[in-house]
């Protein structure tokens, strides 16, 4: 009995071991125009916030840096006018489409120190700080410390919007490549703590900071640096949805439903791009096989873009076995496809190609579905190489082979090193393509997808 | 039990344990053998947990069985330590499959309730005889 109870004891420990870390990603592009009538609009917003707000206040708005962001398919905007002070204070209300408001409220975010601030640029869950919300006569509703994203519990005033279980931080960083390329860096604070679901119109409760939800709506904490600054002007976002995955088992895709998002845009003036990613077991180390504190290979997969217009659908994948240990005698398994957005990577080499050449990756890869996996034979690296060099007849791209640790019969396999020398000493030489090979200084991280369509 | 609660039973369950990553997965003999060479601390906290929990073994006809108890219940820390440096201070989750997965988990539970059993035996033992001394008593005269 003894022996059953300590059992059972440690086995609940062990169950209990579970990581809190969440990655997240944006699965929701932004759309920029600006509101229909804005100048009527902003006359019955300023005549609300003449009424509610102290002269000093009103004075102080800055009505160049407002911005909407909509919700409920443009019934409700929760309408954002920044103040003429130092730090970031803005004001916040919830609006119709013709300006009538309700539930304004003051804003006032600052970082704990400077240190903070450039913290936020590299890491995920570093906002340390304050947000302040005030009423619009300035009474105080909540003083929230924030710690690494997340509300300090001890310092909470009016219980009603605060959950008691955080799964999503209030605050968060995060890194993306947006389709017109370069990295971006951007602070969101999540809309659903300050509006309640009902409020904005989410009928099954929503997300945003409330314990066991999956997703939650955040917008920008600094908007205005998309160059907003016509007066009478009143730009719209749509909010931001970050979904959180559960990290733990990267889950597998429909490759055929994640493809058919590339027919969605017409091949009529279409640019179309296939980037091949490498990420190296131990950064910067390039002759290293596994991570030997995991026993990871290293990866390598595939971006595919195409962009008509303002239309763009992008999406990672990768090939990997559909269950890692499957794989520990060096032969064929299963195999399946998974959306790598925001995946690390240490190399990439990016080749525009026309629709029609995008046919063929599609093609290559739908004919790819239910090849085998296989450590040695035919692993990520040789699947990713198969559908890039599908449209670079007689230009194929070919890397130095290895035997990898454990392959007792001498065959040599692409590997993801083999793939990052080979990039590196293109660069290195300056072919042809070395300004479309990305090495970034240690390690980058590539953009979103758009998800399966159907 | 004697055979569950066995040295070398422990040692065998603890090296089949079938790790599942997300491209490769393999026994943890694998991952012990792959890290040792760079000092990797899964393996060097394995690799002595073995060493202690076989030297119990061989020690256990010369010595006191308090001793031996010892020893053994360090070896088996140690395994579990090493398993614990394996898969907690690894913040990409590389080898989370294995608790997800049903043959690499049914392994780890094995190797769990095994060496649990062998821990509690040995601590048992150090406690029943916790007031000899850890020398084997010579025959009185």
């Amino acid at each position: 009995m003894k022996n059953t109870l300590i059992t059972a004891c440690f086995l609940l420990l062990i169950a209990s071991c579970k990581k809190e870390e969440i990655t997240q990603s944006l699965s929701a592009s932004q759309t920029s125009n600006s509101l229909k009538n804005s100048g009527k609009y902003l006359q019955n917003v300023k005549r609300y916030l003449k009424d509610s707000l102290s002269n000093n206040d009103f004075a102080s708005i800055d009505f160049k840096k407002t911005i909407a962001t909509r919700f409920d398919s443009g019934k409700i905007f929760l309408l954002r006018l920044q103040l003429k002070k130092p730090g970031n204070e803005f004001i916040l209300i919830k609006t119709d489409s013709l300006g009538n408001c309700s539930k304004g409220m003051i804003l006032n975010i600052s970082y704990s120190n400077l240190q903070n601030q450039s913290d936020l640029k590299t890491k995920f869950h570093s906002f340390n700080g304050n947000i302040v919300v005030s009423s619009l006569k300035r009474q105080l509703i909540h003083d929230l410390k924030i710690k690494n994203g997340y509300k300090e519990k001890a310092n909470m005033n009016g219980g009603e919007l605060l959950a008691d279980d955080n799964t999503l931080p209030d605050v968060t960083v995060t890194a993306y490549i947006p389709a017109q390329g370069g990295i971006s860096y951007a602070d969101w604070y999540s809309l659903l703590d300050l509006y309640s679901p009902q409020e904005l119109g989410f009928t099954n409760g929503g997300g945003g900071g409330y314990g066991g939800t999956t997703y939650g709506y955040y917008s920008p904490i600094d908007p205005y640096d998309y160059g907003y600054t016509e007066y009478n002007h009143v730009p719209v976002e749509d909010p931001k949805q970050i979904s959180y995955e559960d990290p733990l088992l990267p889950p597998g895709i429909s490759l055929v439903d994640y493809l058919k998002c590339f027919d969605n845009i017409s091949d009529d003036g279409a640019t179309c791009s296939i980037e091949i990613f490498t990420d190296l077991p131990v950064n910067g180390e390039p002759n290293t096989f596994f991570d030997w504190t995991t026993g990871s290979p290293g990866h390598t997969f595939l971006q595919i873009k195409k962009q008509n217009g303002t239309e763009t659908v992008q999406q990672n994948i990768g090939f990997y076995p559909n269950q890692g240990w499957k794989t520990m005698f060096y032969t064929p398994v299963g195999p399946k496809f998974v959306d790598d957005a925001g995946h690390e990577f240490n190399a990439s080499l990016k080749m525009t190609i026309t629709p029609e050449q995008l046919h063929t990756v599609i093609t290559t890869m739908k004919s790819l579905i239910d090849a085998p996996y296989d450590i040695d034979e035919y692993n990520c690296t040789d699947f990713a190489l198969q559908v890039f060099n599908s449209v670079r007849v007689g230009n194929e791209l070919v890397i130095p082979r290895y035997i990898i640790p454990g392959e007792t019969l001498g065959i040599e396999s692409n590997t993801p090193q083999g793939l990052y020398q080979e990039l590196s000493s293109m660069k290195e030489a300056y072919v042809s393509e070395a300004a479309n090979i990305t090495i970034p200084g240690v390690y980058g991280f590539v953009g979103n997808s758009n998800g399966p369509c159907n | 039990m004697k055979f569950i609660a066995h040295p070398l039973t422990t040692v065998i369950s603890f090296l089949v344990i079938l790790i599942s990553g997300e491209q490769f997965g393999s026994f943890y003999i694998f991952y012990l053998l792959l890290g040792l060479p760079h000092g990797t601390a899964h393996s060097i906290t394995g690799v002595l947990g073995i060493a202690f929990v076989l030297f119990g073994k061989v020690i256990s006809k010369q010595l006191s069985r308090n001793f031996t108890a010892l020893v053994n219940v360090i070896g088996c820390l140690l395994l579990w330590s090493s398993l614990c440096l394996f898969f907690f201070t690894d913040k990409s989750n590389y080898n989370i499959a294995t608790f997800y997965q049903l043959l690499p988990l049914i392994l780890m539970i094995i190797f769990l309730l095994i060496s649990i059993s062998f821990f509690v035996e040995n601590i048992l033992l150090l406690l029943k005889h916790s007031k000899n001394n850890f020398y084997k008593p010579t025959a009185s005269k």
